[in-house]
């Protein structure tokens, strides 16, 4: 068991030196000069002075020095100044992941909740209606590519009939108000509450459910009602796109599962001692066939905050996605550079915590 | 007497795409009180198919099934009629009157739920079953009496440590272990009848004997009904006092297990004991009997055993023989009597 | 000289088995309906992409200003662009990009995958750890930025492939390994093994043949999956900017086509994508059921239902047995006749 973590944790630490090696490497294989977002307004002629930058910031001494230093920098959380937004890169960031989070955590949220629904009443009707209904739905919806049905939603709902914005996460001129001493109260409070339930009722489901939600309730708390209505009346489309292919295949992911598990000998078992339909539904259907949709969950958790790429752009959405964009097609490599760390961090992260999830609603992991 | 379950013309059919495999043909079953009676034959003839739809239980695996009776009598002496029964009715009667035990003890154990908790539902679902022995009203059961329960349970199926076992999941148990697990669930509410599909079949020899021998024992004390559906005769000898001989989804034999072992009527049942190799004979050449049991979609015409039988005539081949009773308390399906067919 | 002839036509008897082989497998796609509906569907965007020059009259490289914008018409079936080029030419000539793409990540992927996937299983501990933890890494690289990236390095077409290889291949390659662990496991394998047969003999004879399937049926659906993926890299401005994709009209058409309604634009590319994308997966599909007949969806309609459950009742009727007194006149008729 403790063997099974360690060994886990080894794999992931070591990935994780891996990828931060990769992220040295990259932007001095693929720039001429790497220090270019050194110079901020030293002309291209001043050769003196561009050697005395480069020479001051490290670019002269051989690669594994500069590698040594990189290392370092990273453990005192020193990205670097951003090239293009004259900002440091911590703060670029994370200005940005909350917007990410907009979109991408609300719409797991619904498309989970969803996809369980629609999934479990389609189990339940094997072949008929609903069931064709949902499997020939998902062999089309497969093969539409998302940012195409992104242009198409703006297309209808934005200018055939123009009924939302499809530019940018809030009216123009407008900034969006922020409290954060509520923020922070009320965001507490809720994991407070979530550990408590935790420890009186002995439920983890708790943390899984009611930390998001404070999050979500600390935002709105947080920030005016204007600019919350504002902010989601911009989100309604992007949502929309994002929603519809997620809950699609969160409900094929839950409908297949369910049938898998409705034929387990357990089930007959379950039904033989004589249990309600509700309860071999909950307690024994229910319990396995989520199995899968956690895993799934897990390793979609990572992109919550990396947002999407594609759907950002095309919406001009200020998140992550957008900026990992400005930032690879402005040589900002600093800021791509951190970007891609923090995604590989929490996609190392939310596996690792996926598999101890995991390993609570399934104990025959350890095993294999 | 009225039988505890009396089942009369029992047919079943499974739907695959557009057309039906005939499961079970015409099926009559009575299982008297305290009773221990086999259903034995080779696999695919449809015996596990009639425990479960004894129970019930086949409504959602594509399966359409009709009878002419099929009726239940409880402990208080009431018969339930089990064709008429709504599912709500069913969920009263499932482990407290009928109760059932399967074949592979690994995959009929849920795996991410400790045993400990499978065990408590069934007292947690069916309280009254449970109180009323101790003379109370039925009440609902708090999780610590249905825990302490479930030790008594685990306890009296002789499973060691409990208290451990309790909070295990069944992938950290034996299939022995297992088999006693899911016996305790099966007997928790002192059913009036249980069926057993196959109880020993994924077990070692060793095992098998002390879970035959569980059985048995929980049968005299408990004085329920057992309906044994297997495929190996030693069982048969060793738990049944009477016995139906299933082949292609028909009997094709029926009596007292001794009668039917040291004289059999039937040729489907002589060929079956003579495949059992005994311990004391040597021999050049086990006996077997010619192919296989055909697929429930490719019957032979007439009688089912036609294609297999040293004894098949014209006759056989064209009419399917109705279950007659030749001698007292003995039924076969065969054209002849034994006489005329052993002297041929 | 004798060697050299032996060893051509070894090499041909083996191409033509090859091409033999493909052949069936083609006319057993052919006779599954989804199969032959995405070959029909993939038959055609083929065609477009090569009889582009053919089929339309105009070039992709004719800017003509005064032209541009136009609705549809009935010269320019999906109207103009800005330049005045004609929509249509480059939905054709998009098609060529998109496969090329799409069949030869496809392909390379999977047998970069297949080779991975069966060294890691059946080659040794050290391959078998070194592999893995590649592929622990590459699962945790965050594939879409990484591609942007490196997308710096060069825009070519062909670096785009080998950016979409090196990192597409994880997927196929653990689920290969899965497969052959089981089969590697499996008592035909071990009986060939105590035969005193060599690993590659075993590889070749048993383990390909097993995996082979699933290679052909991942090689389709990922065809179709790189497709979209091309599609979005073109569509963020990573493809190569010397040739015309699919992704790069949506570009266009989002920058030019909404302001200027014109929704043939928009919604030509992404149809386009959709049927050549639907076309590969239906192979797949098709290719799925063939291999592995358990995954055959059982087709009944309500239609069927109806006539299934009346002629239950006569099913069960006909279980019925013989009336005893029946049962012994016909037993006597038949021992009458037998004694005649």
């Amino acid at each position: 068991m403790k063997r099974y973590y360690a060994q886990k944790l080894i794999s992931a630490v070591f990935v994780l030196f891996i990828i931060i090696t990769l992220n040295f490497f990259l932007p001095r294989m693929m720039f001429d000069d790497p220090a270019q977002p050194y110079y901020a307004g030293v002309p291209e002629d001043a050769y003196a002075l561009r050697q005395e930058i480069r020479e001051a910031n490290g670019f002269n001494d051989p690669l594994i020095v500069q590698y040594g230093a990189y290392l370092g920098r990273l453990f005192t959380l020193n990205f670097g100044t951003s090239y293009i937004y004259k900002e440091p890169v911590f703060q670029v960031m994370f200005s940005r992941i909350p917007w990410s989070l907009v979109i991408t955590l609300t719409s797991m949220v619904v498309s989970v909740i969803v996809g369980i629904l629609i999934g479990a009443y389609v189990g339940k009707r094997r072949e008929m209606t609903a069931d064709k209904v949902l499997l020939g739905f998902s062999t089309v919806t497969t093969a539409i590519p998302s940012f195409w049905l992104a242009l198409v939603s703006i297309m209808l709902l934005a200018f055939i009939i123009p009924i939302f914005p499809y530019r940018g996460a809030m009216t123009p001129g407008y900034t969006l108000g922020f409290h954060t001493i509520p923020f922070l109260v009320v965001f507490l409070l809720f994991i407070a509450a979530a550990i408590a339930l935790r420890i009186i009722l002995r439920k983890s489901i708790f943390l899984f459910t009611v930390i998001p939600a404070g999050l979500l309730v600390a935002l709105l708390v947080a920030v005016p009602p204007a600019d919350v209505l504002d902010v989601l009346y911009h989100a309604a489309l992007p949502l929309i796109v994002v929603i519809f292919g997620s809950c699609i295949s969160y409900s094929l992911l839950v409908r297949n599962s369910m049938i898998a598990v409705t034929s387990e000998d357990y089930i007959l078992t379950a039904r033989a001692k004589g249990l309600p339909p509700r309860v071999v539904l909950y307690k024994h259907t229910f319990r396995n066939a989520l199995l899968p949709l956690i895993t799934n969950v897990g390793m979609s958790l990572s992109g919550l905050i990396g947002g999407s790429v594609l759907i950002e752009k095309i919406f001009s959405w200020p998140g992550m996605g957008q900026l990992l964009l400005e930032a690879t097609n402005n040589g900002d490599y600093l800021l791509s550079q951190a970007i891609l760390l923090l995604f590989a961090i929490l996609t190392i992260t939310f596996n690792l915590i996926t598999d101890l999830v995991y390993h609570k609603f399934d104990p025959r992991v350890t095993r294999a | 007497m009225q039988p505890v379950l009396d089942i009369h013309g029992l047919k079943v059919l499974f739907r695959v795409g557009n057309t039906y495999i005939r499961a079970v043909e015409g099926v009559d079953i009575t299982v008297g009180e305290g009773e221990s009676v086999a259903i034995v034959g080779e696999s695919g003839c449809g015996k596990s198919v009639t425990g479960l739809a004894c129970m019930k239980l086949l409504a959602q695996q594509n399966a359409v099934y009709t009878a002419k009776k099929m009726t239940l009598q409880t402990k208080d002496g009431h018969v339930h009629d089990l064709l008429s029964e709504s599912e709500n009715g069913m969920l009263a009667l499932r482990a407290e009157q009928i109760a059932m035990i399967f074949q592979d003890p690994s995959t009929f154990l849920n795996p991410v739920m400790t045993v400990g908790e499978q065990m408590d539902e069934v007292f947690l679902y069916h309280p009254g079953a449970v109180t009323q022995e101790d003379g109370k009203a039925a009440h609902k059961l708090s999780r610590d009496e249905a825990k302490r329960l479930s030790l008594e349970q685990f306890r009296r199926v002789g499973i060691p440590d409990p208290e451990m076992r309790y909070k295990q999941f069944p992938h950290e148990l034996s299939g022995g272990l297992k088999q006693r697990i899911l016996i305790a669930m099966a007997t928790a509410c002192k059913p009036r009848l249980l069926i057993a599909d196959e109880p020993t079949t994924a077990l070692d020899v060793t095992i098998q004997a002390q879970i035959l021998d569980l059985i048995t024992t929980l049968r005299r004390e408990s004085g329920m009904s057992l309906l044994m559906i297997t495929h190996d005769l030693g069982v048969v000898r060793a738990v049944a006092e009477r016995c139906y001989v299933m082949y292609c989804g028909k009997i094709v034999e029926h009596g007292y297990v001794r009668d039917i072992l040291e004289h059999p009527l039937h040729p489907y049942t002589k060929a079956l004991i003579d495949t059992v190799p005994g311990l004391d004979d040597r021999v050049e050449r086990f006996v077997q009997i010619p192919h296989n049991v055909p697929h429930p979609s490719q019957k032979p015409s007439g009688c089912f055993f036609s294609n297999r039988c040293a004894f098949c005539t014209g006759i056989c081949q064209s009419a399917m023989p109705p279950l007659r009773e030749p001698v007292p308390g003995r039924q076969t399906r065969c054209w002849f009597d034994k006489e005329e067919l052993w002297e041929k | 000289m004798e060697k050299a002839k032996k060893i051509a036509s070894s090499v041909g008897a083996a191409c033509a088995r090859a091409g033999i082989a493909i052949g069936r497998l083609f006319a057993k796609i052919w006779k599954n309906p989804k199969g032959r509906r995405g070959l029909i569907m993939v038959g055609i965007v083929v065609l477009a992409a090569l009889l582009a020059p053919i089929l339309t009259p105009y070039d992709l490289h004719e800017y003509n200003v005064t032209e541009g914008l136009q609705q549809p018409s009935f010269s320019h079936w999906l109207g103009t662009d800005k330049n005045g080029v004609d929509i249509m030419t480059q939905v054709l000539y998009g098609a060529r990009i998109s496969l090329i793409i799409g069949i030869t990540t496809g392909i390379s992927v999977t047998l970069l995958g297949a080779i991975m996937g069966i060294m890691s299983a059946y080659f040794g501990k050290v391959l078998s750890v070194t592999i893995l933890n590649l592929i622990n890494v590459l699962l945790v690289v965050p594939t879409l930025p990484l591609m942007m990236v490196l997308s710096n390095i060069s825009s070519s077409y062909v670096m785009m492939i080998l950016i979409f290889t090196l990192f597409g291949w994880c997927g196929t390659a653990r689920m290969i390994r899965a497969q052959v662990l089981s089969i590697v496991n499996m008592n035909y394998v071990r009986a060939a093994e105590l035969s005193g047969a060599s690993k590659s003999y075993i590889m070749f004879r048993h383990i390909m043949p097993a995996v082979a399937h699933l290679l052909i049926m991942n090689c389709a659906l990922s065809c179709a999956g790189f497709m979209v993926a091309e599609a979005g890299l073109s569509f963020i401005g990573l493809g190569d900017a010397s040739v015309m994709s699919w992704g790069k009209i949506l570009v266009a058409a989002e920058r030019d086509a909404f302001t200027s309604g014109l929704w043939a634009w928009v919604l030509a590319p992404g149809v386009a994508i959709f049927f050549t994308v639907f076309g590969f997966m239906q192979v797949g599909y098709a290719l799925e059921e063939i291999f592995n007949p358990r995954v055959k969806r059982k087709k009944t309609s309500s239609k069927d239902s109806r006539s299934a459950t009346e002629s239950a009742d006569a099913i069960f009727a006909s279980m019925e047995d013989l009336p005893l007194e029946d049962a012994k006149t016909l037993k006597e008729a038949y021992l009458k006749g037998e004694t005649h």
